[in-house]
């Protein structure tokens, strides 16, 4: 093919025509002027069902009309949960973070005690009213300070999703209640490429976590004890992290790639069939329905395997929270008020579709949750739940611990570089302890 | 072009020199000139911002707090940290051989798509295609194509009965950097085609019909005249490329976040975590620093000898 | 010697052709997964059996894609920044280029580096002082704040780019049309810059590509979803740990045309050739 050559011509004919249209672009499309003109801006983070979502979208524009705005008067910005942290970070640090946004656990430890967020306990005295009032233990992560600096919007808890007909195969009829008898079922059960213990180990914070610490805390073992103090090195951890090392390297139940999946990842494995059990919020059983998957049909929930100390559930809540910096704190508290009000609320809940618990306890009388046999395991789950930082709480030493995955990261040290479980532990307890000091926090 | 520059009475005098002739006559003035609009953008979007970074680096700070000096102790705490110096080898590592392997490839694809054949304009559009793709989603689409079940490796190679069943190729812990790796030179590749195949068109024809009347064979044409001209587009591109690929987060943050066993843990990444997932600013922003000299000195000593040739 | 050079050249022809082979089907592989999962329904893709081929290929994703997302607003936007980006990039880095090489002036060489050490600072730590400064311009949320960032990136590569080919360039010719009362700025115009068409291809694709794929930057500067480009787009099919990989993939399939269609267009003007009879002659 003969090599092109450019005229001089066409080449000034190419360069007018570029420079036209870059001109041409940037005059004749109207830009946006500065954020900061919306009175109301409320990030939605999207929960995995479409239709709560727009419920939300639909609550947030009556609330605005009710109060006199026009349309443009309100933003709601959909920020995907992976964005959140980067863009509040960046929000901060220029002043202007969004009004209303939904605030899980770590962020109220990371935002709460520096100041960010307002008291709302004006809101939560008129939760109180309603029959029933409210579930007082969803308040314990917000109360910084002796203020409530988060209006509960559901308790999301980890169920286990189970794949009943594998079990019944082995000659269980439901889910073992020990992590022992759990390993027993699980070797017959388990058939490469099918593995029994879909156990995320990966070293993205949330469901790794949430997963070592069941059977951690199946032994006895915990994060920090009751006054905060790191605890974790203890004689049930250790025997735990031996199971867990037992079960990867040993039994051999639990696929090899867990130690890089990400939160998604469990979820992808139960959906495509290839793991029996899988310790996650219900977004796999809204996924199941939502896909019209066959697998839904053998799937129930369940509480996760115990053992000598106990078989729990494990439950975090998620807030609503309003920003000091907001330009008009009164009319995005009174957003939350909106939201929150019984008849708004059990709507936004129904349509959830089991991803959140109520923070009205009223609210569970309601035939949606009677109706549907899977959610008994998933109530039987919030029952027995308590927070991965039982006995103590989310303190901002032990969330930098979490989003550090210090754990995880020990545990893959046994898992693959062959460390003694016992010095992985040790491990973890000492640079929980770093962390604590550094942090200002009682060892 | 005729002037009188002589007065009344016969005397001398200077024309004044119009603004633009001045400037186009100085070659400092012209330069600044020319330079102006790059250093304005420049100064505000990446001299601010990386001050601001550096900065940071002796702060302790979380986002929305204002920062309290402490001076090196972000620096002495990485130190004193066992994983820090393995990370850096790891990062050292996934850059030497990413690059490595992005430039072999880039300059087989190069030399390829310079020879004369049919469809050479789809080829090349398809060589070019994954640059088209955002990292982001090149990742994410490999980690579906690594998936232990039923992943695009994993099923081709259990149907071809090489393996019985899936490998975690992101979880051993031999493959797993590799497996990175392999990524990054997927989506990194056709920069370094796109500038080799543009400065193989820089060599004169006529080098090579010269070389060839003397009887020089293709090694010869290739090692001779080929590499030797190609110098300075292979130099400009590699150090490029090296500063790309040692800051880019986005491939381990989706495939592995460091796992297994922080074995795919990079400089940068670990940095991100700290700075932003763990909120401590200051930390995050010293572990990008400490990267700096070695980066710099790496730029200087290739650029030297290109920074002498140019200009005359 | 003619038989054997031809021999030669013919064996060159075939390991050309063999190594263009596999690096196509390297390059294709990632991409055959991600065309057959923007035509699959769920149930295939997620399912126990995962065939390697949709038995029952859907347009649905597609539908997803224009009905129920701003897709088509994020590609105009796309589009416009990329455009201005690209211009603008060739405008300053070939200015810049021309003074670096061609002017001699103090400081020259330390300016040159710093352009390079502007990219040691990764954009995902930077991003959060440039959001700073976008918002104290004004200029948050706009396409022109977008623009700015992204000339930050482009603009010192480029230069590089062009530099390099600059620099192949004999300064003769420059000369002569001086000599002839050519202004610099002519120079460069007139003879320099239509003697390096292939450099400015490809700061056109990098430039383009760079800023129509960018992420970070366009997630924090711009939250408009009237101003948003496509790449923020993305996310959206990831909620909290749901993936819906057939709307994304059908979103990246769609996002990836625009930029192959300007390497397919203008990528004959990569293989422009310099000959040394415009020196000559």
């Amino acid at each position: 093919m003969a090599r092109t050559k450019i005229t001089r011509r066409q080449f000034h004919n190419m360069s007018a025509g570029a420079a036209a249209l870059g001109f041409a672009t940037n005059f004749f499309i109207p830009s946006k002027a500065n954020a900061r003109e919306a009175q109301l801006v409320f990030w939605l983070q999207p929960n995995f069902n479409a239709k709560a979502d727009d419920l939300l979208v639909q609550q947030t524009m009556e609330y605005a009309k009710m109060q006199g705005l026009s349309e443009s008067d309100v933003r709601i910005e959909k920020v995907p949960g992976g964005e959140v942290v980067p863009r509040m970070a960046a929000a901060l640090e220029v002043g202007s973070p969004p009004d209303v946004t939904r605030v899980n656990e770590p962020n109220m430890v990371n935002w709460g005690p520096n100041g960010h967020l307002v008291d709302l306990t004006p809101v939560i005295e008129e939760m109180r009213t309603r029959e029933g009032g409210i579930n007082e233990d969803t308040l314990l992560m917000a109360r910084i300070n002796g203020e409530i600096l988060g209006v509960p919007m559901g308790i999301a808890a980890s169920a286990a999703h189970v794949r009943i007909d594998k079990f019944r195969e082995a000659g269980y009829d439901k889910l073992p209640e020990t992590w022992e008898e759990f390993i027993e079922a699980a070797k017959k059960i388990n058939q490469p490429p099918f593995f029994a213990f879909g156990m995320a180990l990966g070293l993205t914070p949330s469901d790794s976590l949430v997963d070592i610490l069941s059977v951690v805390d199946a032994y006895g073992g915990s994060l920090v004890d009751a006054q905060n103090r790191p605890a974790f090195e203890s004689d049930g951890t250790i025997e735990a992290f031996r199971l867990i090392n037992a079960m990867y390297n040993e039994h051999r139940i639990i696929p090899r790639g867990a130690v890089s999946w990400d939160n998604a990842s469990n979820n992808q494995a139960y959906q495509s069939g290839q793991i029996a059990y899988a310790l996650n919020p219900t977004s796999i059983y809204s996924s199941l329905i939502a896909d019209g998957n066959p697998l839904l049909d053998v799937t129930v929930l369940d509480i996760p395997p115990g053992g000598p100390a106990g078989r729990h559930g494990t439950i975090s809540t998620d807030y609503y929270g309003v920003f000091k910096k907001s330009p008009n704190v009164e009319l995005a508290m009174g957003l939350v008020a909106h939201f929150m009000k019984p008849e708004n609320y059990d709507a936004f809940i129904l349509e959830a579709g089991g991803r959140y618990l109520p923070s009205y306890p009223a609210q569970l009388q309601d035939p949606f949750w009677s109706e549907n046999p899977a959610f008994d395991g998933l109530r039987a789950a919030a029952r027995t739940g308590r927070s991965m930082f039982y006995p103590g709480n989310l303190t901002p030493a032990l969330s930098e611990v979490v989003v550090r995955t210090m754990v995880q990261a020990e545990m893959q040290n046994v898992l693959v570089k062959g460390k003694d479980p016992a010095a992985a532990v040790a491990d973890v307890q000492k640079q929980m302890v770093e962390t604590f000091q550094r942090l200002g926090e009682p060892v | 072009m005729t002037t009188d520059n002589t007065d009344a009475g016969g005397v001398a005098y200077e024309q004044p020199i119009p603004l633009w002739e001045r400037i186009s006559n100085s070659r400092r003035a012209l330069a600044f000139v020319f330079l102006l609009p790059t250093i304005l953008v420049l100064s505000v979007v990446v001299v601010y911002p990386f001050f601001f970074a550096l900065s940071l680096s002796f702060q302790d700070k979380t986002p929305g707090v204002p920062g309290r000096w402490v001076g090196f102790a972000n620096y002495i705490e990485l130190f004193g940290n066992s994983e820090f110096l393995r990370i850096v080898y790891n990062t050292a590592f996934y850059t030497v051989v990413g690059v490595s392997l992005k430039f072999v490839l880039g300059l087989s694809a190069a030399l390829v798509l310079n020879q004369k054949r049919r469809f050479n304009n789809i080829y090349r559009t398809i060589l070019f295609v994954p640059w088209a793709i955002p990292t982001v989603i090149a990742s994410l689409t490999w980690l579906w194509v690594y998936n232990e079940f039923n992943g695009l490796l994993n099923v081709l190679f259990t149907q071809l009965g090489l393996i019985e069943y899936g490998v975690a190729w992101l979880a051993e812990p031999r493959l797993a950097m590799w497996a990175i790796i392999a990524v990054v030179v997927w989506n990194g590749t056709p920069f370094y085609t796109m500038h080799f195949l543009a400065g193989l068109q820089a060599i004169p024809k006529e080098l090579y019909e010269a070389a060839e009347i003397d009887g020089a064979g293709t090694v010869h044409k290739f090692l001779f005249i080929t590499v030797p001209s190609m110098r300075t587009v292979f130099t400009i591109t590699v150090m490029l490329s090296t500063v790309f690929t040692s800051t880019s987060i986005v491939v381990v943050n989706i495939l592995t976040n460091g796992a297994p066993a922080g074995l795919t843990q990079i400089l940068p990444n670990f940095s991100f975590n700290l700075a932003i997932a763990t909120g401590r600013m200051g930390l995050g922003s010293a572990v990008n620093m400490v990267l700096f000299p070695f980066l710099m000195i790496f730029i200087i000593l290739l650029t030297a000898r290109i920074l002498r040739k140019g200009g005359d | 010697m003619a038989m054997a050079r031809a021999r030669s050249e013919k064996i060159t022809r075939a390991i050309g052709s063999v190594v263009l082979v596999l690096l196509i089907v390297w390059t294709l592989a990632p991409l055959y997964w991600m065309v057959t999962t923007s035509l699959k329904m769920p149930d295939e893709i997620y399912g126990e059996d995962i065939p390697l081929w949709p038995r029952n290929p859907t347009l649905e994703n597609y539908r997803i894609l224009f009905e129920q997302t701003n897709f088509l607003m994020y590609f105009r936007n796309s589009l416009i920044v990329a455009c201005s980006t690209t211009v603008l990039s060739l405008v300053l880095s070939s200015l810049g280029a021309y003074a670096l090489t061609r002017l001699q002036f103090p400081g020259r060489r330390l300016f040159a580096r710093g352009l390079v050490y502007t990219y040691l600072m990764p954009e995902s730590l930077l991003f959060i002082p440039l959001l700073i400064i976008v918002v104290s311009l004004g200029l948050q949320n706009t396409h022109q704040g977008l623009v700015f960032a992204y000339l930050g990136f482009t603009v010192p590569f480029c230069t590089w780019l062009l530099m390099g080919y600059f620099m192949s360039i004999p300064i003769e010719l420059e000369e002569s049309a001086m000599t002839d009362g050519c202004s610099r700025l002519g120079v460069l115009y007139h003879i320099v810059l239509p003697l390096t068409v292939p450099a400015l291809a490809v700061v056109a694709f990098f430039s383009f590509t760079l800023s129509w794929n960018e992420f970070i930057y366009a997630s924090v500067l711009v939250s408009d979803v009237d101003v948003r480009t496509i790449p923020t787009g993305i996310p959206n099919f990831i909620v909290e740990d749901v993936f819906f990989w057939g709307p994304m993939m059908a979103s990246t399939l769609i996002s990836a045309i625009p930029p192959l269609v300007v390497y397919f267009f203008f990528q004959r003007y990569l293989i422009t050739g310099l000959t040394l009879g415009a020196v000559k002659g």
